[in-house]
């Protein structure tokens, strides 16, 4: 067999499928995908939740940035069989029956997005990050989003965004004891 | 005018786009699938500096679900 061949049969054997069982924004799916799919592909494709955005692909820019049980990950560096059992959160699950998160009211006022495509990865890191370090200095902000690119707005109004809302939600806190 | 002056001049506004960019509704390029649609794939030499001599596609236009392979002629 030629080599080109046997390449190409190593790729169609590669396209194995299995049904993968996930919670997503608290929906639970079951459905089946190639093994070789990433999260962020199957999120996208297969449940059509495309507020998820690929930049990069590679793990670099931060933009598809997801929570899986509670915790930040890149969704282009896992595959959506490695989710198989867990519990996802995308940007589409971050306001409550159509009421903007905190964060994500602060990111309208302070003007910390343009064109919107990193937003998603800036508002999921972020979530991640606030909910363990509810009174961050700007500099753990700064230090916290190393991993997200944006490319319009530049990081300012994102910081000044991130601690409004650490702010916010630390008064909100507060309020309800 | 007047009102309008009252209202915009001076004062933070909010950007209408930006309620559908931070929940996730927002639309790019990537996200439509207009009907019938086909997916390109781009194959690129694995070597940087290198002479074309022949590209066979037989196998590749054989795989299911291709449509169509173009290459440098």
């Amino acid at each position: 067999m030629a080599s080109a061949e046997v390449q190409l049969t190593k790729i169609e054997n590669s396209a194995t499928t299995r049904v993968v069982t996930l919670t997503v924004n608290g929906v639970q799916h079951n459905v089946e995908t190639s093994t070789r799919t990433t999260l962020a592909v199957f999120l996208r494709e297969a449940l059509r939740l495309t507020g998820t955005h690929i930049g990069c692909a590679h793990g670099v820019c931060g933009a598809c940035t997801v929570m899986m049980d509670g915790e930040s990950v890149r969704s282009c560096l896992m595959f959506a069989v490695q989710a198989h059992g867990h519990d996802i959160q995308t940007v589409e699950g971050l306001s409550n029956a159509g009421e903007l998160a905190p964060l994500q009211a602060c990111f309208r006022a302070h003007h910390a997005l343009q064109c919107g495509y990193c937003t998603a990865g800036f508002l999921m890191t972020l979530t991640d990050f606030l909910s363990h370090n509810p009174d961050p200095t700007e500099e753990q902000v700064r230090q916290a989003l190393t991993g997200n690119l944006c490319r319009c707005t530049g990081y300012k109004n994102i910081v000044d965004a991130a601690l409004d809302a650490a702010k916010q939600m630390r008064a909100k806190g507060e309020a309800a004891g | 005018m007047k009102n309008q002056r009252e209202q915009f001049v001076g004062a933070p506004v909010e950007r209408i786009e930006d309620h559908r960019l931070i929940t996730g509704k927002g639309r790019y390029t990537g996200d439509l699938r207009p009907e019938g649609s086909w997916t390109a794939h781009f194959l690129r030499s694995p070597y940087a500096h290198a002479r074309w001599s022949k590209i066979d596609v037989s196998s590749a236009s054989a795989l299911p679900g291709v449509h169509a392979v173009f290459i440098f002629r």
